[in-house]
């Protein structure tokens, strides 16, 4: 399982070593509240051979990729990125994913670029309530932009799909 | 529109022609009064957003790169309205650019040469170099505007050196004759996708963030992305709500054209009584 590391190493710009644990990432990210660790310590578990941790936590699913924390950060590490190899390193090893309904957004929005080229958000919504069997919890504001022609039935216009099925052939990334 | 109006490439992005068409009406309208015209580039897709980069590395900079292969070569410029698909954009660009074997493998997968030289120009940036060219007909007449960045200013580490997105709202405001607030939330990120995954703590953040905009003072909140706005709209929970605006419709609003009620109408939250209060409609 080590391997992260390698793959963590190859990205030149990323050096865990920096890290000097000064915690101006955390103090800057709006969603540590929600998260199981807070980011500084993923990067210390890394430091330190924890994989299992850094692995098993919920912190780099709830991440959303908003950079506060490496602009807060010193030494400029980028953290959202490294969140991103930890989650595709659960993907592709079939560890067990720790924020299954994150997991299933992401994936819907990708069927739905796969199947249109761009994000049929109507058929997004849908899918992704009906998987987490919570149809009806955004069902007003829903309604209210769809009468405000926000949300659309009809999908979007493209023409280059097979272009496209060969991009997402080309990359597997599903589990 | 001007005539010899000078043609501009344009991405708008998936929430332009979806949930914030008011934003690209708006942007249209702006950028025709500059004396560009916006051509919408062929066959665009969806830069990916934050659920390719969150699963895959590659395929988030292959469905960047298809859209850059698209630009023809007498172009030189792309301007892109949606911050996230800017960076998007722009990261997948960069590291390809510095990239001798990625720039083969672009050639080899898309048939096309790499463009190199390409200026990714983000909507706040294309704002800054035509400051000067706004001619507004009418004033805001003081209305009392929250900026807020939500998470567009925080560059990724590798794009440090390559972006500098302005601070631009608090400037244009002012010479629009308006007034902005100060507030500890004009770079707080709105949450985007954990708006549908995780909507109650996104409504907690959202109420807060508004909340503090009102105890300031402050009578709208403006914001420069689509996902922001939309966040903003459909979270807020609160009683008293403010009326939250795209930039492009203030931008639009005070150069006198009267196309603007169709986009307050789409507001989840009305603007209207707003604007007439302070005599702008
Ligand atoms: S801000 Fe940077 S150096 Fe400080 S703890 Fe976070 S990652 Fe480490
Ligand atoms: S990028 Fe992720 S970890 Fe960093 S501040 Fe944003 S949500 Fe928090």
């Amino acid at each position: 399982m080590n391997n992260i590391i390698d793959k963590l190493n190859n990205l030149d710009h990323i050096n865990l070593s920096l890290c000097m644990q000064c915690i101006s990432c955390t103090n800057g990210c709006p969603f540590v509240h929600i998260m199981e660790h807070p980011p500084h310590q993923i990067i210390r578990f890394l430091q330190l051979g924890f994989m299992d941790k850094a692995l098993s936590s919920n912190t780099p699913w709830i991440c959303v990729g908003c950079n506060t924390c490496s602009y807060n950060c010193p030494m400029a590490i980028d953290i959202s990125l490294i969140f991103d190899v930890i989650k595709e390193h659960v993907i592709k090893n079939k560890l067990p994913i720790p924020e299954p309904s994150i997991f299933e957004f992401h994936k819907q929005v990708l069927n739905s670029i796969k199947k249109y080229g761009r994000v049929h958000k109507l058929e997004v919504m849908f899918n992704f309530k009906l998987k987490s069997k919570d149809l009806f919890s955004d069902i007003t504001i829903g309604l209210k932009m769809f009468l405000k022609k926000k949300l659309h039935l009809r999908p979007p216009n493209f023409d280059s799909i097979k272009q496209l099925k060969e991009i997402f052939e080309s990359i597997k990334y599903e589990k | 529109m001007k005539n010899n109006a000078k043609q501009i490439l344009f991405f708008p992005g998936c929430s332009l022609i979806t949930s914030a068409q008011e934003n690209y009406k708006s942007l249209k309208i702006f950028c025709n009064h500059l004396g560009y015209s916006l051509r919408e580039l062929d066959n665009w897709n969806c830069c990916g957003t934050s659920s390719a980069h969150s699963l895959n590395h590659n395929l988030a900079i292959d469905l960047a790169l298809r859209n850059l292969s698209l630009v023809a070569p007498n172009y030189n410029e792309l301007l892109i309205a949606c911050p996230t698909c800017f960076i998007r954009l722009k990261y997948a660009h960069f590291i390809t650019k510095k990239s001798t074997t990625r720039i083969k493998g672009f050639e080899k997968k898309f048939g096309k040469k790499f463009p190199l030289k390409l200026r990714l120009t983000p909507f706040l940036e294309f704002v800054r170099k035509n400051k000067n060219k706004i001619k507004p007909s009418r004033s805001l007449n003081g209305l009392i505007v929250a900026p807020y960045y939500g998470c567009m200013r925080n560059v990724p580490p590798l794009l440090l050196k390559e972006v500098n997105l302005p601070p631009l709202i608090e400037s244009v405001i002012k010479i629009l004759g308006g007034e902005t607030i100060i507030w500890p939330n004009k770079s707080t990120c709105c949450g985007t996708f954990l708006s549908a995954v995780r909507p109650r703590q996104i409504t907690k953040i959202i109420n807060q963030l508004v909340q503090n905009a009102i105890d300031l003072k402050a009578q709208s909140i403006v914001c420069a992305c689509s996902m922001c706005h939309l966040t903003l709209e459909m979270r807020c929970t609160l009683e008293e709500k403010l009326p939250i605006f795209h930039f492009s419709e203030i931008l639009s609003l005070v150069l006198g054209e009267n196309k603007h009620i169709d986009w307050f109408n789409r507001h989840l939250i009305n603007p209207i009584p707003l604007l007439k209060q302070k005599g702008l409609i």
